[in-house]
């Protein structure tokens, strides 16, 4: 049987081996999380010691519940494991997630265990993720299988893989816990020590769901990397794919009697592969979270070259030298543009690119968003737009909402990335909720955003 | 260009240094596979005494290199184990007595090359790694790869046009393409070195006998052909051990 691995995403039914009575347990919090996530299908827990886990009827074992079991969470100490894999094979799942720890990543005795644990799902033909595994959420499936209590989840265009287990998890919910500037993900599936289901079949599952339109991979390691870059530069023009991978150390295995073999373990490679096959790499966390929101918000780039506008000259030359080092371009500016921000500027300051709008702000605020970073998005050499903002009282204005408003529905097809410094950059920040306009915590965060979006369009217009 | 014929002799050659226990095959045999692979190599033979590789020298012409051709000596200048340029049979029959003087264990050929000069040196490489398959690498600086890090990999097989984009990423590359009075480099038979280098990585007998393959330095001569001067050939040990060759 070939595993399938949706059935891990929208299971018909879920049974929980290692339910829990008492609340502090994960055993517990799986079955609680699922129940209150509002999945809508069945839910057995399995525990011989108790009759009732969480209002649900509970069963011995998965052999007694008197219906297909779809998805089986495992959730036992480790000597259990391997006979719930194949009480499960028997029951005929079609998909395990096997959350207990303690197998690859541990001593020789979880070596082993593993490699039984491969052995069986692979004969069962069963997708399989874990063992160490946080488990899944699928917005499609109404499914939080997690024990890490994810309170708030928004759906969104985003689908991730994640191989770093608490880390992973605590980033996401970070994500979901911020107040504003959220990204929406769809679903989002752990596979832990990789003992079945890979990155690369979880891939082909983003590429055919209509609902995803980017893509996370967050590894610590690539299995098979040659096949999931022939896949990858397939699947990312349509979909961008961000890659967060560590990089990589030497191979003790590896002779290295050439230049060649010592030179192949540099990172520098891993660089130059993921990006001939159309995948924007993230150097940190910080940096994945800006790529997918920038994704997730904006519309793809058709260029290079950035408008800046600023409420400080000073920010506006440190906006400069890290766009010019990103590899982007700051382009001069059409009359028309220079024009509109003229008539709002005093006589003796002439303006460019970075547009330095202080002193019209401080005239007349409102005026100078709509005016100037309307004329900056209208700009025919202007590919994307950079607006250093300074978050302070006496430049406040009420509409502000409205203003952005107005700008990113006068202009859907042209990215605008913003960054804010000052004592107003929360109220301004949440004023911008739900408008799809990314506000960046640093510079630079901003900066790379938008180089990832042009090396993204660039990767693609060069292998067509 | 190439023939089946001259691969599978090469193969063969390679195969028959990793049987006899050899970790990295010799020159001579590197060369040889090279040369299958439809790329220059210098004219030269190999000698056992000195006035053999004067007969030799005369045969290629002068300036020459007189090197050893030891089996495990990849890195033959660091060793003192190369000689040139030699611009006379006197100089070959003295270089010659040196090198022989040379603990050479069982394989006391020397190989007498044309010394070539008027170009840039440059690398490229084969590796099998365990994650990618095969990834070719060019770099510009030959001896100095590692020191200047100046290398682009592709997974194999690379097109032309593929290779063309490794050489024009190098930072070198507007050294190649002459620059401060330097003639330029045929870019286009360069990339075609690549490309017919990277066709290696589609047999399935190289893949199970080599680990990598480099030549260092390749010559991007400034006229005729680019030349492998030196190559290291990676053995595979026989009956497993090392990363395996991906199918």
């Amino acid at each position: 049987m070939q595993p399938d691995p949706s059935a891990l995403l929208t299971p018909a039914s879920i049974a929980v081996i290692g339910a829990s009575e008492n609340p502090r347990k994960p055993g517990h919090v799986m079955v609680r999380n699922i129940v209150d996530g509002g999945y809508p299908g069945m839910v057995y827990p399995v525990n011989p010691r108790a009759t009732a886990i969480a209002g649900l009827t509970c069963y011995p074992s998965v052999a007694d519940i008197p219906a297909q079991v779809d998805l089986a969470i495992i959730v036992l100490g480790r000597p259990f494991v391997a006979d719930a894999v194949r009480g499960c094979a028997q029951a005929s799942a079609r998909a395990v997630c096997i959350v207990t720890a303690g197998f690859g990543e541990g001593d020789d005795w979880g070596r082993d265990a593993q490699a039984e644990l491969t052995e069986l799902v692979t004969r069962a033909g069963m997708a399989a993720i874990g063992p160490n595994t946080l488990g899944l959420v699928s917005m499609g499936g109404r499914l939080r299988a997690s024990f890490v209590p994810f309170e708030h989840w928004d759906d969104g265009p985003v689908a991730m893989v994640a191989q770093t287990g608490v880390y992973a998890g605590a980033v996401i919910e970070q994500l979901m816990h911020q107040p504003y500037q959220r990204i929406g993900i769809h679903w989002t599936v752990d596979i832990g020590n990789r003992v079945g289901t890979t990155e690369l079949e979880l891939v082909d599952v983003m590429a055919a769901d209509d609902d995803v339109r980017i893509i996370g991979l967050y590894l610590e390691e690539l299995v098979d990397a040659r096949a999931l870059m022939t896949r990858a530069a397939e699947v990312s023009r349509d979909k961008p794919i961000v890659l967060l991978k560590p990089g990589r150390t030497p191979e003790g295995s590896r002779a290295s009697a050439s230049h060649t073999g010592s030179l192949a373990t540099d990172d520098d490679v891993l660089d130059q592969l993921v990006a001939q096959h159309g995948i924007v790499r993230a150097a940190d966390s910080e940096e994945f979270t800006a790529f997918l929101k920038a994704f997730s918000y904006l519309p793809p780039t058709r260029g290079p070259n950035v408008g800046v506008v600023t409420y400080s000259g000073a920010l506006g030359i440190v906006a400069t030298d890290q766009l010019i080092e990103e590899g982007l371009r700051i382009p001069d500016l059409h009359d028309r543009t220079l024009a509109a921000m003229d008539a709002l500027t005093p006589d003796w300051q002439s303006l460019g690119n970075p547009a330095d709008l202080w002193s019209a702000a401080e005239v007349a605020p409102g005026r100078t968003v709509r005016t100037c970073l309307s004329a900056m998005l209208a700009d025919p050499n202007v590919d994307q737009v950079l607006a250093v903002l300074l978050a302070v009282p006496n430049i406040d204005f009420d509409d502000f909402r409205d203003a952005f408003a107005g700008l990113r529905a006068a202009y859907p097809d042209i990215p605008l990335h913003v960054v804010m410094y000052g004592a107003l950059r929360e109220k301004w920040t949440a004023a911008l909720e739900g408008l799809d306009i990314p506000v960046y915590d640093t510079m630079r965060l901003a900066v790379r955003s938008i180089g990832a979006m042009v090396r993204h369009a660039e990767m693609h217009r060069a292998a067509s | 260009m190439t023939s089946r014929s001259e691969l599978d002799g090469a193969l063969d050659a390679l195969a028959a240094a990793r049987a006899s226990g050899a970790r990295v095959a010799d020159e001579v045999t590197g060369k040889r596979l090279v040369a299958a692979l439809g790329i220059g190599v210098p004219a030269g033979g190999c000698a056992e005494n000195p006035a053999d590789a004067r007969a030799v020298a005369q045969a290629v012409g002068f300036p020459v290199a007189v090197k050893v051709a030891r089996i495990d000596l990849p890195h033959k200048s660091d060793a003192g184990a190369v000689a040139g340029p030699l611009g006379s049979g006197g100089e070959v029959t003295v270089a010659a007595e040196r090198l022989l003087a040379l603990p050479l264990d069982d394989d006391p050929r020397l190989l007498v090359e044309r010394w070539h000069t008027g170009g840039a040196g440059c690398f490229v490489g084969l590796t099998f790694d365990s994650e990618f398959g095969a990834l070719v690498a060019f770099g510009a600086g030959g001896l100095w790869v590692e020191a200047l890090r100046d290398v682009s990999y592709r997974m194999a097989p690379v097109t032309h046009r593929q290779a063309g984009q490794m050489i024009d990423r190098l930072r070198a590359a507007e050294m190649l393409r002459g620059a401060r009075g330097q003639p330029p480099v045929d870019l286009d038979a360069l990339a075609e070195v690549i490309v017919r280098f990277a066709r290696l990585a589609e047999d399935s007998r190289a893949r199970a006998l080599l680990v990598d393959l480099e030549i260092n330095p390749l010559l991007a001569a400034y006229e005729g052909p680019m030349l492998a001067l030196d190559c290291t050939a990676v053995l595979r040990p026989a009956g497993g051990g090392g990363p395996s060759a991906p199918s």
